[in-house]
């Protein structure tokens, strides 16, 4: 049987900047999907997933190379594709069906089903500027969902919206697959990834890295992602993450006994330090740091508010903050640290760098921990030590 | 036939009917002939449609100013100029009223200005929709072309009130109208296609179509009919496109006599327009998404 998608040394080259520099964003890029497969694409930022997914969606042609798919080919790069807010929901429906590629006979026979799946019915003929930014997404959402080439290429439909929309979108897409569609699925959710997909590729700077079960690739993938363990320094000069105002020049993790450390035991309070570079007089900085698990959830967010200089003018010079984290509130796995400084009217980010620092975070056996002795894998994103309080009435 | 073995070509259509499934293959130039990608545009009409409908919609969404606008375009400017230029030119337009001439003027080439400027930026207005969708691109200028057809349409209704109204009754060349509309119509949407594919190229480029369009209206016979320039460069109003159609509103309305010879050097020279206007975007149609 012929393969729904084959790529056959798929290359991209784009012009960067004016003095005609290039930059190859695939690199003789080959592999087959078969048909009725869901399959999973993780490679980190710029990889070149989204120019794969662009290229197979023929939106951007290749440099060299052929792909040739069998079967209609849809794509949802984007949810809410086409709408317009002056018009109503029901005109955005046939609007946006349509720029999905669907039929004007499909689209009337669809119909209710998608008024039925969006669940926006009395607002229906209301422009959709009225509507909230959920019944949108649903909307907007519920049409993509309709649409049903034999080919569907996805990319990172799932990062917005609520937890609840998310999975609603999961599910549908899980639909799908059980129905012999081809998906081609991107996303930074490794998470999303495992569970609709049996097989993955990892994507590296142009090139294919890996192709296998998705267990197996998303493993590898991860454990190159820990590139920077612990700590990461950036020598003085333009390299370094930033612009005229702050520039990042060190983030670092350490352990309780403020050793820099490329694993942390979750039973035990820790440390991330940020330091950063101030060139510019009088700016109002909010520094902040973000932890994301090795599914690509964000666990925390945090600034500076507890501190006095928060919200004060900064004088140049380095700035070194260090963020206390307690014990006993994370999960075990592989976390990634991103480091931003912004300043707040308007709102600009000097710098928000992902991936700045990796780090394991583990679970030691025999501590007082939320794990106790309960022997199974906990899946949870966070997991404190609470306490809990016991009344027995006999 | 020598080097065609019928048996492939059997073959070919059987395999094709065997996989019902089309087989869509990308490569790094574009497959296909002129005819395979202008048929595209066809799979295409439920895009085109709604598209079309989202823009009437939106130039109709207060249905009283809306056709305001639509009446006024035309008719405003041609008034002006009925007003100061009257005396002038009233000579030229062999004893009909001037307004009248001015009028047949301006309703096709307001049509033509207006809705090219604004086709023209359909490229760079839709450029996030180009990044994360397929369709054969022209799709967009045919859109705003089709909806801002409604101006056209209307202006003629308009022109053939105003006609009656100066005393040339309804004839048989009025007929003529919608054939004419449909040529301005047709040459409107290649110069759009041609335009927004320059709009995304160079960004200067729409700075300079209203100055373009200002320079284009007194080079066309707008404001004055054709037979109002004589002499040794008259054939120059053979080069511009627009001539034919703006000398066929005039006759089909109150029978001015219509210079042939002139008539298709212009049109001529729109179809040499057209064609170029198509070279344009299809040599540049697969990086528009990468450009715009």
């Amino acid at each position: 049987m012929r393969p729904a998608i084959l790529a056959d040394k798929l290359s991209k080259r784009f012009p960067r900047g004016q003095s005609g520099e290039t930059f190859l964003a695939l690199d003789e890029l080959s592999f087959e999907v078969a048909a009725g497969h869901a399959v999973g694409i993780v490679g980190n930022n710029g990889a070149g997933k989204s120019t794969l997914l662009k290229i197979l969606a023929r939106i951007l042609r290749p440099t060299s190379g052929r792909a040739v798919l069998d079967g209609r080919v849809g794509s949802l790069l984007e949810v809410g594709m086409g709408f317009h807010p002056e018009l109503s929901g029901r005109e955005n429906i046939f609007l946006a069906a349509a720029v999905l590629g669907m039929k004007q006979s499909e689209i009337e026979r669809r119909l209710d089903a998608i008024i039925d799946f969006s669940g926006v019915g009395p607002f229906l003929d209301s422009p959709v500027k009225q509507y909230s930014s959920g019944m949108y997404m649903r909307l907007a959402f519920a049409v993509a969902a309709h649409v049903e080439p034999e080919i569907l290429l996805v990319d990172e439909v799932l990062a917005v919206g609520d937890a609840q929309f998310q999975k609603k979108c999961l599910e549908r897409m899980e639909n799908l697959s059980r129905n012999g569609q081809t998906i081609l699925f991107v996303s930074h959710s490794l998470q999303a990834v495992a569970r609709l997909c049996r097989t993955a590729l990892w994507i590296d700077r142009g090139k294919l890295r890996g192709q296998g079960p998705v267990a197996e690739v998303t493993a590898a993938y991860l454990k190159q992602g820990a590139a920077n363990p612990g700590e990461q320094v950036w020598p003085d000069g333009s390299d370094a993450p930033g612009d005229d105002c702050a520039r990042l020049r060190r983030v670092r993790v350490a352990n309780a006994s403020g050793q820099t450390a490329a694993s942390i035991n979750i039973a035990e309070p820790f440390t991330i330090d940020l330091d950063f570079a101030v060139t510019a007089d009088d700016l109002v900085l909010f520094p902040s740091i973000r932890i994301f698990n090795e599914w690509g959830t964000e666990i925390i967010w945090s600034t500076d508010t507890g501190s006095p200089w928060h919200g004060k003018a900064r004088p140049r010079g380095r700035h070194r903050c260090t963020i206390n984290f307690p014990a006993n509130w994370l999960n075990e796995g592989l976390m990634s640290v991103t480091a931003a400084v912004s300043s707040g009217f308007p709102a600009r980010f000097h710098f928000n760098q992902a991936d700045a620092v990796h780090f394991q975070a583990t679970d030691v056996l025999g501590q007082k921990n939320a794990r106790g002795d309960y022997p199974d894998s906990i899946t949870s994103v966070m997991r404190p030590l609470l306490q809990w309080t016991i009344q027995v009435d006999s | 036939m020598p080097g065609v073995d019928v048996l492939d070509l059997v073959g070919a259509i059987l395999i094709e009917q065997e996989n019902a499934l089309p087989l869509t293959v990308i490569e790094a130039s574009r497959r296909g002939t002129l005819w395979t990608n202008a048929t595209e545009y066809f799979e295409f009409a439920t895009l085109l449609r709604h598209l079309t409908v989202r823009d009437l919609r939106l130039r109709f969404q207060n249905p009283l100013l809306g056709i305001l606008w639509t009446i006024l375009q035309p008719l405003l400017p041609a008034m002006i100029f009925a007003v100061v230029f009257a005396r002038v030119l009233q000579p030229a337009t062999g004893g009909v009223p001037y307004s009248l001439a001015a009028l047949a003027g301006f309703v096709p080439w307001s049509f033509f200005s207006t809705s090219v400027s604004s086709a023209g930026m359909t490229f760079v207005w839709n450029a996030n929709l180009l990044n994360k969708v397929y369709f054969p691109r022209g799709i967009l200028p045919a859109s705003a072309i089709l909806a801002s057809s409604v101006e056209l349409a209307t202006g003629a209704i308009l022109l053939c009130g105003w006609s009656i109204w100066c005393g040339f009754p309804p004839c048989a060349s009025w007929l003529l109208l919608p054939l004419l509309a449909g040529y301005i119509a047709a040459f409107a949407f290649f110069a759009s296609l041609g335009l927004a594919t320059a709009n995304v190229l160079n960004r200067n480029v729409k700075f300079a179509v209203p100055f373009a369009m200002q320079l284009w209206i007194y080079a066309s016979p707008v404001i004055y009919p054709s037979s109002f320039v004589t002499g040794r460069w008259r054939w120059l109003l053979g080069l511009n496109p627009l001539t034919a159609v703006l000398e066929g509103f005039r006759t089909a309305i109150y029978g001015a006599p219509l210079d042939s010879m002139l008539f298709l050097m212009s049109f001529c020279s729109a179809i040499v327009f057209a064609t170029a206007a198509v070279i344009l975007f299809r040599h540049f149609e697969d990086l528009i998404a990468e450009r715009v």
